[in-house]
């Protein structure tokens, strides 16, 4: 084990004044007195199997089925989509598909008997180091574990994309530098073996030349564990200071190597490759033990009645489910913030669910409820967003042409390269809600290139069109006699299409007279 | 005898000066044809590729050639706020609102026809400039809804007038956040 002092020297010489961002007023110490606890489980889940990009999702069970736990129900295309497990044994109670967003929805009633009926899966291993890296890729395809950061990608995928480049660092991220989120730093406190394990089986899968932990000093208990965990290991512990968002992973290899990474392009590309602490866990109990993904731990944050603490979530479960077993007033269901303050959004759908994405709940106060309701000014070109912005964008110029809708100059500006960190929103003196407003720049541009893509695939079918007409005049005069021929058999273009025409427009007026007088005549009688 | 020298050699160098100054003007007009083509080229790609003519233009192509050559960017209807915005863009000229000779900003919108009142004359078959009607002889016709691109080119040859045009079901607006008080600068700012 190495701790990487360089770290906290750069800190020292403010080198991360430059990574940007800034120290945040943490609240996860309310969460993390008590460890996680486990929720009884709820008497339905919701499971989502969304669409895969070219064909609807493939489900194994039918409404009425009776499936056991950790039955894989949904089968997948490729790597891109992991497949889906029953957390416990249930009823298959419907199956809904909602077409525009390209969801299926299980229902899942759950069987009190026998709860402890479980599906066969794989076989446990006792030595992952007997399989080669592509083995242990396909057994974390086929037990389904995705990636707990935010964005849920599945592991697999990640990886087979990067065993076509050559990884130099693996980094486990367990920086977490959102200031109300707590659910890694409560796992890595009491599963850091398992965090540890994952991370080698990681290193192997992915044959990256050197491993290490990220973590942020002040988890003083995490660090403590995860150096008993990594005692004559030489995978690096890597500290860095409490800053947000470090906990994005082009900030975090700029933080730890110096690397400047465009957020718009993978990090693949400058051979490092990136897993959230809770998938390296999720990681070693699919390769060990065989058990597919079935739930995460969710960090539960409010005002009381709720009890601030970290659950151990089956996927599934519905938000307001957990949050009332924590102990929530129903009446501030329109107040629920999903992944923190900084980069949450606000709940709409209280029917939502947890799924590998959602790592912390939180229901506002009254006073931050007031704060968002403030009114938004003009933006005085202070320029307070701009030394915010931790990728050197200009906030306050991307905030106008998002106004202006002007696709252009949001791309020039680099809107793609905006992490969402929420970081102008926050320090904004107008109270402009710039995330919303980059969040309608986005869609704006999503709209102006789906429109070019459509006019380019007009475009090709229009030249195709052109080019046979110009075939069809260029042929030789005996082709084109004998196609006329023929034409005035099936075609009624010639001597007798006049007649017939006629005789077909007059049928149309005749019924459409016809039916007119059938409509007209109730109406007569409303008159 | 110097003088002579001095002449002759004032003689060539106008002459070589000459040479030169043509050779450069014949370069330049050779490079101004894919210079204009290519022009032509990035115009056409953000043009929406109806063909409908509404422009004053029959197709998208020669209203490209024609605003490389000067005619004005807010012609085109069913490109509507985001094709001027575009075009403005790529001519470094001031985005201006659509011209209402020419039509109002069309939403998204595809061709319909009312199949049992299609004889299956072909005309909107042969009207389609990018075969999005599928139909034989005295058969009935259909718009394959995602080949259609709104153009209309279709109605007006339809001797029975069963083709409608009808919006697309895909959402094209985007609405900004709406957190502020009323504020006469946004009607200015939100014009292109």
């Amino acid at each position: 084990m190495i701790v990487n002092k360089r770290l906290l020297l750069r800190a020292k010489h403010g080198a991360f004044s430059r990574a940007g961002g800034m120290k945040l007023t943490s609240t996860k110490a309310a969460a993390l007195r008590c460890g996680i606890s486990s929720m009884p489980p709820p008497p339905r889940l919701f499971l989502e199997v969304a669409d895969h990009r070219s064909r609807p999702a493939a489900l194994l069970v039918k409404a009425g089925d009776k499936v056991r736990k950790f039955q894989q129900l949904s089968r997948t295309v490729d790597l891109s989509q992991a497949p889906v497990f029953s957390p416990l044994s249930a009823t298959v109670a419907a199956i809904s598909r909602d077409a525009h967003t390209r969801r299926t929805t299980i229902r899942l009633d759950i069987l009190a008997s026998d709860e402890n009926a479980e599906s066969e899966t794989l076989p446990p291993l006792t030595d992952y180091g007997s399989l080669t890296a592509a083995q242990i890729t396909e057994r974390i395809a086929i037990l389904g574990v995705s990636g707990l950061g935010g964005r849920g990608m599945p592991v697999a995928h990640k990886l087979a994309a990067a065993k076509k480049r050559r990884v130099q660092q693996l980094i486990i991220n367990a920086v977490e530098s959102d200031p109300d989120i707590s659910a890694d730093e409560a796992m890595i406190r009491e599963r850091s073996k398992a965090v540890v394990e994952g991370a080698r089986i990681l290193q192997r899968a992915s044959s990256a030349e050197r491993c290490g932990i990220a973590i942020s000093k002040e988890k003083k208990a995490a660090i403590a564990a995860l150096r008993a965990a990594l005692a004559g290991s030489d995978i690096e512990l890597l500290i860095l200071p409490t800053h947000y968002p470090l906990g994005e992973e082009h900030r975090l290899i700029y933080a730890l190597f110096g690397t400047e990474t465009a957020p718009s392009a993978s990090i693949l590309d400058a051979g490092f490759l990136c897993f959230n602490a809770a998938t390296a866990h999720a990681v070693a109990l699919a390769v060990n033990r065989g058990e597919p993904m079935i739930s995460r731990i969710v960090s539960v944050d409010g005002p009381t009645p709720l009890r601030p603490q970290n659950c151990e979530v089956l996927f599934g479960t519905p938000i307001w489910h957990l949050l009332e077993v924590c102990g929530a007033d129903p009446a501030q269901k329109d107040r629920t913030l999903i992944n923190g303050s900084m980069r949450g959004q606000l709940l709409e759908n209280t029917q939502a669910v947890v799924h590998s994405g959602v790592r912390g709940v939180r229901i506002l106060d009254a006073s931050e409820l007031l704060q968002s309701d403030e009114l938004e000014r003009n933006c005085i070109n202070c320029g307070h967003c701009v030394s915010a912005c931790p990728v050197n964008l200009q906030p306050q110029a991307l905030f106008r042409a998002s106004r202006a809708r002007d696709t252009f100059q949001l791309a020039a500006l680099g809107l793609e390269d905006c992490i969402d960190c929420g970081l102008c929103d926050q320090v904004c003196p107008s109270h402009l809600p710039l995330r919303d407003y980059f969040g309608a720049g986005r869609s704006e541009m999503r709209l102006w290139q789906g429109s070019v893509d459509r006019a380019d695939h007009f475009r090709n079918r229009f030249d195709a069109h052109q080019a046979r007409a110009e075939r069809k005049l260029r042929r030789p005069q005996s082709v084109a006699l004998a196609a006329r021929q023929s034409d005035s058999k099936t075609e009624f273009s010639r001597t007798s299409a006049k007649a017939e025409i006629a005789a077909a427009v007059a049928r149309v007026k005749a019924r459409r007279a016809e039916r007119a007088e059938d409509q007209g005549s109730p109406r007569k009688d409303d008159d | 005898m110097a003088a002579d020298l001095v002449n002759w050699i004032g003689w060539l160098l106008s002459a070589a000066l000459g040479l030169w100054l043509l050779v450069r003007l014949v370069a330049y007009l050779r490079l101004q044809i894919p210079r204009q083509q290519a022009l032509v080229i990035k115009i056409d790609r953000v043009l929406p590729q109806t063909q409908c003519g509404k422009c004053g233009y029959p197709g998208c192509r020669p209203y490209a050639e024609a605003i490389a050559a000067g005619a004005a960017i807010n012609r085109c209807p069913p490109g509507g706020h985001r094709t001027i915005v575009a075009l403005a863009r790529l001519l470094n000229e001031q985005p201006r609102p659509l011209d209402p000779a020419h039509g109002d900003i069309e939403p998204s919108q595809v061709a319909f026809i009312r199949e049992d009142e299609c004889i299956g004359c072909m005309k909107c078959i042969r009207a389609c400039p990018v075969d999005a009607i599928l139909g034989s002889g005295k058969l009935m016709h259909t718009v394959i809804a995602s080949e259609c691109t709104g153009c209309d080119l279709c109605v007006e040859p339809c001797p029975v007038d069963c083709i409608d045009i009808i919006p697309d079901l895909e959402p094209a607006q985007v609405s900004l956040p709406h957190r502020r008080v009323d504020n006469p600068l946004d009607e200015l700012e939100a014009q292109p």
